[in-house]
């Protein structure tokens, strides 16, 4: 009688993939920008979502990585979740973590020919600003915060968390008004590689995400 | 029909699948094997299994200068075959138009042991290495994006990629593949070093003189088998001033690391000079005599090199004679890992 074993399994198997699941949009966006400031590029990585229900975990995202290009208008993830599942907060990572910065080659939004890799030292670029500012004194007036780093001490993968209450749609607003009152562009305009002032940026530029209501 | 007859079918079926899952190839064995008492490589062939497919791809593209912006420059360009794939006789190594860079080429031997690549370890994977060389602008200065059009613009390689994927979209991913898994058969084995260790050949008396020293005084940092720690030294090389180099130091910002570099290995060393990571060496006896009368005290010299390495003068032939023991003949002049046209 073991043959029927696998006619049970398919069945089975069959059955989970049939289970129904519900779709979460998250949307990123920016306000409009200060018309003496140029934006050129702003995309930056959104990865490992999960839900929570309380203080415990309800779902998580298999190969959650998101590659967010806000000037290209490729603003938004989308996560297929079990319907069953019921959530009050969601947390996902601004960066890309430890294991997969060691980890090889990936194609998809963490192929290296998408901008967001450094070449002559492994690793990711978590997120990248780049633009012109009337007070920046570098050439052209130009910024560039390429913001990464995975190392002891270079560690700028940052966590964002926002309570929500089974919500199907999110949006993300990145206040990158606020973030640029901050800076003082005569001084901060360029950051290319992992290092102290990456790692400080990074921990500025998560606390300008917010949730819009 | 008998119930057991289904049940040894129903097995049949099973375990054929998952060894065609497991053992994609049949020749694995033959591509890669891990040399007797060796330890585990580092690289994780669970992933991707070698294909000869893609191994020969990998070696094409190994050779072919439109990796390059000028299609002037391979990887072979720097690292040949026959000098335990570095760039001889050259103490920094040049890339397209001439341009210099500012480290010795390292050699491509063994390199699924290998947890870092360059000199300063600033690669943490083999399969993300290539990029550097091929987008730095006094290597091969071109654009990933742009070597992926002109493959699939050529005559060769759309079929080779289908042939090695099953698919001929030539994606950065297939080609870094590709060439990672060409330079993970590069496994040097055969020397007389290994012989004598499997218990095939026996040493000289000079040559046992020299392993006994090279034990005692090298091998702490020089680990056998692979005679390579793997790790992060500073040797007491005098800093030179036009290069300024800090090594690991400017990797992890770190200065506890500033002036070391990684301990490459010592195999086939006949053939890899010149030495040290700016190639300041020629010569064998220019690098002996560099440990036993001029180290130089910088910051975070190796503490094993604090009072440097006494030996006399027939001493230090005696390693040098222990050091010709590790070439590979085998290696150096195997087919498999030289130019083909096909």
């Amino acid at each position: 009688m073991k043959w029927l074993l696998f006619p049970i399994l398919f069945i089975t198997l069959s059955g989970i993939r049939a289970q129904t699941t519900k779709d979460l949009i998250i949307e990123f966006s920016i306000p409009p920008v200060d018309k003496t400031i140029e934006l050129e590029k702003l995309r930056f990585y959104i990865t490992n979502i999960q839900l929570y229900s309380e203080d415990s975990i309800v779902f998580e995202e298999l190969e959650s990585v998101h590659l967010i290009d806000l000037m290209e208008s490729q603003n938004s993830i989308s996560v297929a979740f079990p319907e069953t599942v019921g959530f009050n907060s969601i947390h996902f990572n601004l960066g890309v973590d430890s294991l997969t910065n060691v980890s090889g080659i990936y194609s998809g939004d963490l192929d290296p020919t998408k901008g967001m890799y450094w070449a002559w030292q492994s690793g990711y670029i978590n997120f990248k600003l780049e633009g012109k500012h009337p007070l920046s004194q570098a050439r052209n007036q130009s910024f560039q915060f390429h913001l990464g780093g995975y190392l002891p001490g270079q560690y700028s993968i940052q966590q964002l968390k926002f309570a929500t209450n089974n919500s199907l749609k999110l949006n993300v607003q990145f206040d990158i008004n606020s973030f640029f009152e901050t800076i003082d562009f005569s001084k901060e305009n360029t950051i290319m590689s992992p290092g102290e002032n990456a790692v400080k940026l990074s921990e500025k530029i998560v606390t300008y995400f917010k949730l819009n209501e | 029909m008998n119930k057991n007859l289904l049940l040894f079918i129903f097995f049949i079926g099973i375990s054929s699948l998952l060894c065609s899952v497991k053992f994609k190839p049949n020749d694995e064995i033959h591509l890669f094997s891990i040399p007797e008492n060796w330890p585990i490589p580092v690289y994780d062939f669970n992933k991707m299994p070698l294909d000869s497919k893609i191994i020969d791809l990998g070696r094409h593209l190994f050779y072919d200068p439109i990796l390059s912006l000028d299609n002037s420059v391979s990887c072979s360009s720097c690292h040949l075959s026959f000098t335990a794939f570095t760039h001889v006789d050259h103490a920094l190594s040049h890339g397209i138009g001439d341009r210099i860079g500012t480290r010795n080429s390292p050699v491509l031997i063994n390199l699924a042991w290998n947890k870092h690549f360059m000199w300063d370890g600033a690669i943490n994977h083999l399969e993300v290495q290539a990029i550097a060389p091929i987008t730095h602008p006094s290597e091969m200065g071109e654009d990933l994006l742009n070597v992926l059009a002109k493959l699939k613009q050529s005559k060769k390689y759309p079929s080779k990629f289908f042939h090695a994927f099953g698919d001929s979209t030539i994606s950065s991913k297939q080609l870094l593949l590709a060439l990672t898994q060409f330079q993970l058969t590069l496994v040097s084995a055969n020397s007389k070093y290994d012989k004598v260790k499997r218990k095939e050949e026996i040493f000289t008396k000079q040559e046992k003189s020299g392993y006994k020293l090279f034990q005692k005084h090298c091998a702490s940092c020089h680990t056998e088998p692979l005679l390579t720690s793997g790790e992060f030294e500073n040797n007491g090389l005098p800093i030179d001033n036009t290069l300024n180099d800090l090594g690991r130091g400017k990797i992890t910002q770190n200065p506890s690391d500033n002036y070391t570099f990684k301990v490459p290995t010592l195999r086939n060393i006949e053939f890899s000079f010149p030495y040290m990571h700016d190639g300041r060496f020629k010569s064998l006896n220019e690098v002996i005599e560099h440990y036993s009368s001029g180290i130089s005290h910088t910051p975070n010299l190796s503490s094993k090199l604090k009072n440097g390495i006494n030996l006399t003068s027939n001493q230090k032939v005696d390693i040098i004679a222990f050091l010709l023991t590790l070439t590979d003949k085998e290696f150096l002049f195997n087919p498999d890992y030289q130019f083909t046209r096909d």
